[in-house]
């Protein structure tokens, strides 16, 4: 019983530990620029298969393929924003929205028409065979994604907090005047963070791919993180990624202890319970501005 | 670091170091600005009065480039910067104390003062500069890893203006430094802005406290409705009968 | 006397060319056939969770008219498959569905893919009549619901009772639980499993579900490891057996798994890899290398219309619905209509495509090639014969 509970509480933390980093990437633009950006899963998708595309037709190394992965992503982050979001930056915030959502639409069309709409197996370093340590069970998979995903986010801790961009990044986020006034380019500080963004989500796509399989309707992932974020706070950091953990051992503890059908709505549930209870969610302080 | 960028080397005092000619500032379809000029000699202390919504904001907002002037020029130390973007504006030498004061107010105070130094790069200078900063504001070394927001009013206003030195600018555009502070507090600020412009920086200060800003300003401009209507060196103005009774309470 | 005659020439000219003219455009009682052409529909799922069997079915059903329609077409009428995207999503099937029968006029629906999918537009195609003719599901719904509903192959309830009687007698296996899609295709299978089972005085020892865009079964296979079975029945598609079988394996538990037709697809393995190893499943008809004249010619037609797309037991699936439907096309004749069309494939008595299997219809009879199946299981990344034919009992619910 408690080897069960153990493993279900691992495994539902990795794919946790996916959801926060999509959902980190969220609050990271909605941060910002106050954008709630819904081609964030998109990126997920979208470095799938570029490195399905790098693993199997160029046969690349895959730590090559992992890095590769990422900045090729970034620079899907930035176009994004460069062609889709900027020039649409004075128009009310719910157009620029919508602007994303039609985005996402093009990008998973896109990979139907490039890659088909079949499942595909993403292959990776991690083994899926199982490891017992004491009560504790898991694969190295699970432990490579959780892994993985703190090793990205004290990363990112670490940039915002030490350096010199990473302080700018924060202080635009709290005010573009002063930022401004300062010498920071606000559209470079911008641009920067679509692609730190997207960047994780690529990361968020590597892991989660060779898991759940490769499609071209695995953006839909976002949904999820989205909600976790809204759980943990939205445009709190760390109430994303404690949203997004928290959202995956839920799920996969509701789906053992009731079923699939509870499963697929626990979520939500407990979205609904927590916000109103708190309505700025966990880690929010003030309802959120505006979407 | 260039030669031309430390304070002090602003060429020879007197010499016109801004130049604004014929500025209109429009906010939407509303004019702000009517065609302002002034000049603000290099080393000197420049007051802008005004009544409430008489433009002085606006005025410094558009040296900034924060609402740039539709049209008129600016010049800074013989170049246009009209057009510019403030982030280009801030890297000429004009540091800009907005109103309201704009910190960074989930950033600690020293975050916010190294944000200050953003654009310089040689990082034991900017040490210099912040040792510099914490040597006139005590109390913001005290409080260097408090958040910003968490400031009280005066070393909010401490804080603002520390962070627009650690840029070392030719030029310091301050907004309203006394705005809602006690009059000890405002004593303090003042006499730091003397020891700011003592260590060579150029002031353009807007004040509507135009007693205690012409006691520390060489020349004085008075706005009324987006145009001047009143200029002159602060003594002649302080003498000024409709200054007097409009500016400094006396009937 | 000559002009009259000449008159009465004239006129029967003029009554001739009426008729031929009458005769060239002539004005049919059924949507979607024409002189030339007979327009089919069918909802597939192109982009969505069982996209590999949708994509397959369509080209493998187009590879068939394609060569009938390069031949002149069945009594010079050619065949026109219109199919929209339903992303098995059962709302949108009904909005192609409505689409297909009243803006684009098909005669027939034809291979409509998916049991949720098919179950939807079920009552809408009876009110409108128009017949649902092979759906791309083996639910033994399609058995059993009437005059409109013609099924081809042994359905997912008489595959579970084929499940249930060789673990039962074959490998004496009794824990026995059941994984199951959450709609009218998983619980066709699962529930004539429990009914099988109580046969033998047995139960399912856990029943877990799950939901069609479900990913993540690590609470399914805890659930499943908890109970102590022996076998997993999967009622599932192609993403879900590897997936489960991944997760059981991570925490120290493996199975027999089993489950009825719809995941011996090459996709399993192909996703599953090591995992899927030893996985067993049913079939209802041959594998696509199997040898024969029939699956001779199917190969030819997917090499040449479908280069692209190796053969796989979805495309040969679709593939034998269309050789199956110009069957009951040909014995129709030039008079077709939708019952006459119906009628023909009641005919349909012990025809064999030149595969062995036959197809016989008649009566209540709406199989088609009933009651035969085998078991195949995966060694060494392919799927492999573990039988011959077996008759199979009906397990279907009624």
């Amino acid at each position: 019983m408690v080897e069960i509970l153990t493993s279900q509480v691992v495994s539902g933390l990795a794919t946790g530990c996916v959801y926060a980093l999509i959902a980190l990437g969220f609050v990271l633009i909605f941060k910002a620029t106050d954008v709630v950006n819904f081609a964030q899963g998109e990126f997920v998708m979208a470095s799938g298969f570029i490195s399905y595309t790098l693993l199997i037709r160029f046969e690349l190394p895959y730590w090559l393929v992992f890095l590769a992965t990422i900045a090729l992503s970034g620079i899907m982050g930035v176009a994004l924003e460069r062609v889709v979001v900027r020039p649409i930056m004075t128009a009310p915030i719910f157009s620029i929205v919508i602007a994303t959502i039609g985005a996402s639409i093009v990008m998973r069309s896109s990979a139907g028409i490039l890659y088909g709409y079949d499942v595909l197996p993403l292959p990776t370093i991690f083994s899926k065979d199982p490891i017992h340590w004491g009560v504790l069970n898991f694969t190295l998979m699970d432990a490579g994604v959780i892994g993985s995903s703190l090793v990205i986010m004290v990363v990112l801790y670490l940039f915002f907090k030490l350096t010199k961009t990473g302080t700018a990044m924060r202080a635009t986020a709290q005010s573009q005047t002063a930022a401004r006034l300062m010498g920071v380019s606000v559209g470079r500080i911008f641009s920067l963070t679509w692609a730190i963004s997207a960047g994780i989500g690529g990361v968020a796509g590597v892991l989660i791919a060779p898991i759940i399989y490769l499609d071209p309707n695995l953006g839909f992932i976002g949904v999820k993180a989205f909600a976790g974020a809204i759980l943990g706070g939205f445009g709190s950091i760390p109430g994303a990624i404690v949203g997004g953990m928290l959202l995956g051992i839920l799920e996969n503890l509701s789906g053992y202890f009731f079923n699939a059908g509870i499963k697929q709505v626990s979520t939500y549930i407990l979205l609904i319970l927590v916000l109103v209870v708190r309505p700025g969610g966990l880690f929010g302080a003030a309802p959120i501005r505006r979407v | 670091m260039p030669k031309g960028d430390s304070p002090g080397t602003n060429g020879a005092p007197g010499q016109s170091l801004l130049t604004v000619d014929g500025i209109e500032t429009f906010y939407g379809g509303i004019q702000a600005l009517k065609g302002i000029s002034f000049k603000v000699p290099a080393g000197s202390i420049v007051a802008l009065l005004g009544a409430n919504g008489a433009g002085k904001s606006t005025t410094l907002k558009s040296i900034s480039g924060l609402v740039p002037p539709l049209r008129g020029t600016v010049a800074f130390a013989g170049r246009r910067i009209d057009g510019l973007p403030s982030e280009k504006i801030v890297r000429m030498g004009i540091s800009h104390v907005p109103e309201g004061r704009e910190l960074f107010p989930e950033l600690t105070v020293l975050e916010n003062l190294k944000m200050g130094a953003y654009i310089r790069t040689d990082k034991r200078e900017t040490q210099r500069g912040l040792e510099r900063v914490q040597a006139h504001f005590p109390i913001l070394a005290e409080r260097r890893s408090q958040l910003a927001g968490t400031l009280s009013g005066g070393e909010q206003q401490m804080l603002a203006i520390g962070r627009a030195v650690m840029a070392q600018p030719k030029l310091m555009l301050l907004d309203e430094p006394s705005l809602g502070l006690a009059p000890m507090l405002v004593e303090e600020i003042f006499g730091i802005i003397g020891e700011i412009h003592a260590s060579g920086t150029t002031i353009l200060l807007v004040e509507q406290n135009a007693n205690k800003a012409l006691s520390v300003a060489d020349y004085g401009y008075v706005l009324e409705t987006g145009t001047i209507s009143l200029a002159g060196d602060s003594q002649q103005l302080l003498q000024d009968d409709h200054v007097r009774r409009a500016y400094l309470g006396h009937r | 006397m000559k002009r009259l005659l000449s008159s009465a020439g004239a006129l029967a000219g003029l009554i001739g060319l009426l008729v031929v003219l009458n005769g060239g455009a002539p004005t049919w009682a059924e949507d979607g056939v024409t002189d030339k052409e007979v327009i089919i529909g069918a909802g597939m799922d192109l982009t969505g969770a069982v996209a590999n069997w949708g994509v397959n079915i369509k080209a493998g059903m187009e590879a068939v008219f394609d060569r009938v329609n390069d031949a002149g077409g069945v009594h010079g009428r050619k065949i026109k498959l219109i199919a929209y995207d339903h992303v098995y999503q059962p709302p949108k099937a009904v909005t192609n569905a409505k689409r297909l029968v009243e803006r684009d006029k098909v005669f027939v629906m034809m291979g409509h893919l998916g049991t949720p999918t098919t179950k939807a537009i079920k009552e809408y195609l009876e009110e409108k009549q128009v017949p649902n003719i092979f759906p791309a599901t083996l639910a033994s719904m399609w058995t059993t619901s009437g005059k409109w509903h013609v099924g081809d192959l042994a359905s997912y309830a008489d595959q579970t009772w084929l499940i249930i009687d060789y673990l039962v007698n074959e490998r004496k296996i009794k824990k026995i639980a059941s994984f199951y899609q959450d709609d009218e295709y998983g619980l066709d299978g699962h529930l004539a499993g429990k009914a099988r089972l109580k046969q033998y005085e047995l139960a399912y020892v856990a029943e877990v579900d799950y939901k069609r865009a479900d990913i993540d079964f690590s609470s399914q296979a805890a659930k499943l490891k908890e109970s102590g079975a022996e076998a997993v029945i999967v009622q599932a598609v192609y993403r879900e057996p590897p997936r489960l079988a991944e997760q059981c394996h991570a925490i120290g538990y493996y199975p027999q798994f089993i489950g009825p037709g719809p995941i011996v697809v090459n996709k399993t393995i192909e996703l599953g890899g090591k995992h899927v190893e030893g996985l067993i499943g049913v079939e209802v008809y041959p594998l696509p290398t199997d040898p024969g004249p029939f699956l001779d010619l199917y190969r030819a037609d997917m090499k040449k219309y479908f280069p692209g797309l190796p053969p796989d037991t979805t495309n040969l699936y679709g593939y034998q619905k269309a050789a199956l439907f110009v069957e009951a096309l040909q014995r129709t004749g030039r008079n077709l209509t939708r019952d006459s069309l119906l009628k023909s494939i009641e005919s349909i008595k012990d025809w064999d495509p030149g595969w062995g299997l036959k197809y016989s219809y008649g009566g209540d009879n709406r199989r088609g090639m009933s009651r035969v199946g085998r078991l195949v299981m995966v060694k060494n990344g392919k799927w492999t014969k573990m039988s011959q034919w077996i008759e199979l009992k009906e397990g279907g619910r009624r």
